[in-house]
């Protein structure tokens, strides 16, 4: 009797099952794991959502950073400087006494006198003046790999970011470098 | 049958994920491609290369330079017809008294010399500038330089402004 019921109960809730389309047919669970479950899909399509929504929006935001071409003269790896080389030129080619300056270094194979309060006028207002004093500047006779120690305690900080020279002769070189103490942003004020 | 139902409501919600990652991507693809290259900054540090150039010929001033220098003619300069899109300016400051104003503050002020070339009122544009970087609005390249002109020394500033908003900004 409690066998036919139960084939009977069985049979009923069978037909049941093949009238209505739920959810109970899909995850035949408990109701606590059903709705555990559902929850789980429900938040994984809400996070592919949100996760796609910022990527469309990064895009757009990287998208106009990206297209701004910054000018070559900033590139962060660029050691050199064109207008500090023009300078430079400008300052070797200045008239000292009888000669110009760079032959007066070559002489002398230091920067002294004349030359010196040349230089100082020159790099030290653009650099540290205009530069508001955000950066070092320092030029010097360097024989093979060694620089003569002029200006040797500004050398132990700050970021070096520009660096020319005009040979002398084979192994000697008259080096000029400016060195940032802040950051390479600074560097576009110092070059007016 | 509970399975086939499952799966097909499954298959549904896949299709539905995957027309969602692939719209997001032609999304992303499609942003990132509609904003034109922004290059008037190039541009304008070009063509302050090419003013410094021929103003300082590897370290002597231009041979053809005096109050009546016309930048746009001795530095080959050719804006043709978009010469509203573009200004050139070179200031040249006495180098004797420069370093003197520039302790005062005023170096910048008194140019002894000016020479320009193209639209002036996108100067203003540089002004604007000067605290925060806008968008739209030009794009302005300003470098200064050492010059030695023989008996007069020169402190020369260069200034190149590009506008061409509607080539480089979307």
């Amino acid at each position: 009797m409690i066998q036919n019921f139960l084939l009977n109960k069985r049979g009923q809730i069978g037909e049941a099952e093949n009238q209505k389309f739920s959810l109970t047919q899909i995850f035949p669970k408990g109701r606590g794991g059903q709705i555990g479950e559902t929850m789980t899909w429900i938040v994984a399509t809400l996070l592919i959502v949100v996760l796609l929504l910022i990527s469309v929006y990064a895009s757009v935001v990287l998208a106009k950073k990206m297209t701004l071409i910054p000018p070559l003269s900033e590139n962060e790896f660029s050691i050199h400087d064109s207008f500090v080389k023009r300078s430079m030129m400008s300052y070797l080619l200045t008239k000292q006494n009888e000669d110009i300056v760079y032959k007066e270094i070559e002489n002398r194979n230091t920067m002294d006198g004349f030359n010196y309060d040349l230089f100082i006028q020159i790099f030290y207002t653009i650099y540290q003046v205009v530069g508001e004093s955000n950066y070092f500047v320092w030029m010097e006779v360097v024989s093979g790999s060694k620089g003569s120690g002029q200006f040797f305690d500004e050398l132990t900080y700050g970021k070096k970011i520009i660096s020319e020279s005009v040979y002398l002769s084979d192994d000697k070189k008259i080096e000029l470098n400016v060195r940032s103490k802040q950051d390479e942003k600074t560097k576009a004020r110092a070059t007016i | 049958m509970n399975k086939n139902g499952a799966d097909k409501v499954l298959a549904v919600y896949w299709f539905a994920i995957l027309a969602i990652i692939a719209g997001s991507v032609v999304a992303m693809v499609l942003n990132f491609y509609r904003f034109p290259y922004d290059v008037r900054e190039i541009e304008a540090g070009i063509m302050t290369e090419k003013i410094a150039d021929c103003i300082s010929e590897a370290g002597k001033l231009n041979k053809n330079f005096n109050e009546n220098f016309d930048i746009a003619e001795i530095c080959h300069i050719n804006l043709n017809s978009e010469e509203d899109e573009y200004y050139i300016e070179t200031n040249f400051y006495d180098f004797e008294i420069w370093e003197k104003l520039f302790q005062e503050k005023h170096a910048l002020e008194n140019p002894i010399l000016t020479f320009s070339t193209g639209n002036s009122n996108i100067k203003t544009d540089c002004e604007i500038q000067k605290e925060k970087e806008y968008g739209l609005p030009s794009r302005c390249d300003r470098k200064g330089f050492y010059v030695n002109g023989g008996e007069k020394k020169y402190f020369v500033e260069v200034l190149s402004v590009v506008r061409k908003t509607s080539e480089n900004v979307k």
